[in-house]
């Protein structure tokens, strides 16, 4: 009898990518303003609101004018947000009577869904309003998925355009992002999650009666919509403190494997989106294959080490053969558990539905490994800006290997691309190697700080993990530590908001600045990039460049927690 | 005009969450953003 549980991870992976290839069809159509199956609904609406907001979705914008009305947006974001967490107590809609956030809190909350990380230093049942949950967090979920698409859909224009002043318009892509694709599918998601027992309601704590006699209080409120933007934003953020692993944020296996779908979808999507777009299909499978077998290379290992069950238990004599239990859900099973762990870090959402800090200690370097190199499928829009540049590196390196300009779709990549790949590129190691070190010392030298709850090397992980899930904006976390507290809501702030915006930045300025170079058109001495060859480069590229930077802090972490059964 | 009034009055309701600290780290929020800002007219010239 084939194992079930196994059939369900392949019936996952297969519904997605299958479902994937369309809604990139339908993405490329939507930004590069061709008819399509929504404008009858969604184009009035979208008219109207350019009109009360003054804006002319038909100018057409540079990269810089793109940039500059991108970080406008997300800075009157901030101002809100942060605004709006340290008032909630005694704002309305707050039927529990929750608390406001203090200032540090607030802050390390705001950058973390403005950044579409969603890092929670708070749980939501207690430290969130009904308003701040909605008009905070969940306006957060749709704004900053909408961002990253935003900045995508500019990337792609610019590839195809001959001209650095006319990539369409920022607000265009960003409105579009939200009417044409998150706010239907959020519709569609919403509505099965609540069929299968997710709560969607205004009102507050409901109480109920145990099986055991012990009456107790249940958290409500509006979830099933904010799951639906949580996964399909790529956001991560949970509802309820234990995210996804909580029974009325994910009941069924059926909101497993939806949860599932909706997270990995756009960001697949994405991808062929691209190819549509620039009518270079061949290209966007290139870029789907080095994205899957960098996403396989690290799920598969992650499935077998959670089914095969953690040893330490097994030689206390308890019964394993259900798989490395501790810490997950049993309606959720081993291999569903350690399926999702990789794709929400790979994908950069962050939700959980097992405990990560349980996971086999090999499986927690995989899911490292998955923030780390930070390029395989990746969040919604910032995913293909990722890819982005370690594509322009490979270019660059393969051109030198081979004696060929290094040239993509006919424009040359110079000196002026290459330093801006390289600062992008190395300050994600810089940003999590370093504050590792400081977290490392400080705790070594003032053990009565006490927010690390286990010492050695799984101790190490746990900080290591805080600040790769901050700097890939992903959100998950390790567990284990106290992570409320001043160091870590300011410094894991400052990590989020660099790691965010400077490497959308950096992309947009090279398409940019590409989109402004002579087109060359293709020759016998021109790299091409659509082969399997490149695709084994871009790899090897990310392998070098990101992965093996972190070796040293995986071998202190995980790989010595390994070696310590 | 609202603005201030809004302000004053949000200001005026939120006398245990440290004032200080929030205007501190509000700022170092713009200052990141002033960065980013800054780092669109350097790309061009790098």
């Amino acid at each position: 009898m084939p194992n079930t549980e196994l059939l369900g991870v392949i019936a996952m992976f297969a519904a997605t990518v299958g479902l994937a290839i369309p809604l990139g069809r339908y993405i490329a159509k939507v930004y590069g303003g061709e008819h399509s199956l929504l404008d009858p609904v969604m184009g009035p609406v979208e008219r109207f609101i350019f009109r009360i907001a003054g804006i002319d979705a038909r100018r057409e914008m540079g990269w810089q004018e793109h940039l500059r009305a991108l970080l406008t947006i997300n800075l009157v974001w901030f101002l809100w947000t942060m605004l709006l967490l340290m008032n909630q107590g005694w704002l309305p809609w707050n039927p529990d009577g929750n608390p406001s956030m203090g200032a540090e809190l607030a802050f390390n909350t705001t950058i973390s869904f403005l950044v579409n990380c969603n890092l929670q230093h708070y749980s939501g049942e207690t430290g969130a309003t009904y308003l701040s949950q909605v008009f905070g967090m969940m306006f957060l979920q749709f704004v900053s998925a909408a961002t990253g698409m935003a900045a995508a859909a500019m990337v792609f224009n610019a590839l195809r355009e001959r001209s650095a002043t006319k990539l369409g318009n920022f607000y265009d892509y960003f409105l579009k992002s939200m009417t044409r694709v998150l706010l239907p599918l959020c519709l569609v998601v919403g509505t099965v999650l609540m069929f299968e027992g997710m709560p969607q309601t205004a009102l507050g704590k409901d109480s109920m009666v145990t099986l055991e006699g012990d009456s107790v209080q249940v958290s409500r409120g509006p979830v099933a919509g904010f799951v639906a933007i949580k996964h399909l934003g790529t956001n991560g953020g949970g509802f309820y403190g234990a995210n996804s692993a909580h029974p009325l944020e994910n009941p069924t296996y059926l909101t497993n494997m939806v949860e599932m779908w909706s997270q990995m979808v756009i960001p697949l999507a994405m991808v062929f989106a691209l190819g549509f777009y620039l009518r270079k299909q061949r290209f966007a499978w290139m870029v789907f294959g080095v994205m899957t077998a960098g996403f396989l290379a690290l799920a598969v290992p992650n499935v077998i080490m959670e089914m095969n069950g953690n040893p330490a238990i097994g030689a206390m004599g308890v019964d394993n053969t259900g798989g490395a239990m501790e810490g997950k859900e049993t309606r959720i099973g081993a291999a569903a558990s350690g399926y999702w762990s990789i794709v929400t870090t790979v994908i950069s959402t962050g939700s959980v539905n097992a405990m990560h800090d349980s996971t086999m200690p090999l499986s927690g370097m995989n899911e490292l490994l998955a923030m780390m190199t930070n390029a395989f499928y990746g969040g919604v829009g910032v995913g293909i800006l990722n890819i982005f540049i370690f594509i322009i590196l490979a270019v660059f390196i393969g051109g030198l290997m081979v004696g060929r300009t290094p040239e993509l779709f006919g424009k040359k990549v110079e000196a002026r691309e290459m330093k801006i790949a390289i600062l992008v590129t190395l300050l994600h190691p810089l940003v999590i190697l370093t504050g590792t070190a400081l977290a490392a010392y400080g705790i070594t030298a003032n053990p009565g700080y006490g927010w690390l709850n286990n010492p050695g090397a799984h101790g190490f992980s746990e900080m290591l993990y805080e600040y790769t899930s901050s700097a890939a904006n992903n959100g998950s976390g390790f567990e284990g530590l106290g992570d409320n507290t001043p160091w870590w809501n300011i410094s894991t702030g400052l990590v989020l908001i660099l790691s965010r915006f400077i490497p959308i930045v950096g992309p947009v300025a090279i398409a940019g600045l590409l989109a402004g170079k002579k087109h060359i058109p293709a020759a016998a001495g021109t790299l091409r990039t659509d082969t399997f060859t490149f695709g084994t480069v871009v790899i090897a590229v990310i392998a070098i460049v990101a992965a093996l930077a972190f070796f040293p802090a995986l071998a202190l972490g995980p790989i010595a927690d390994h070696f310590s059964f | 005009m609202f603005g201030p009034i809004v302000g004053i009055g949000f200001a005026w309701r939120m006398p245990s969450q440290d004032p200080m600290t929030a205007l501190l780290l509000t700022l170092t929020g713009l200052l990141c953003f002033g960065l980013f800002f800054k780092m669109t007219n350097w790309f061009e010239k790098i």
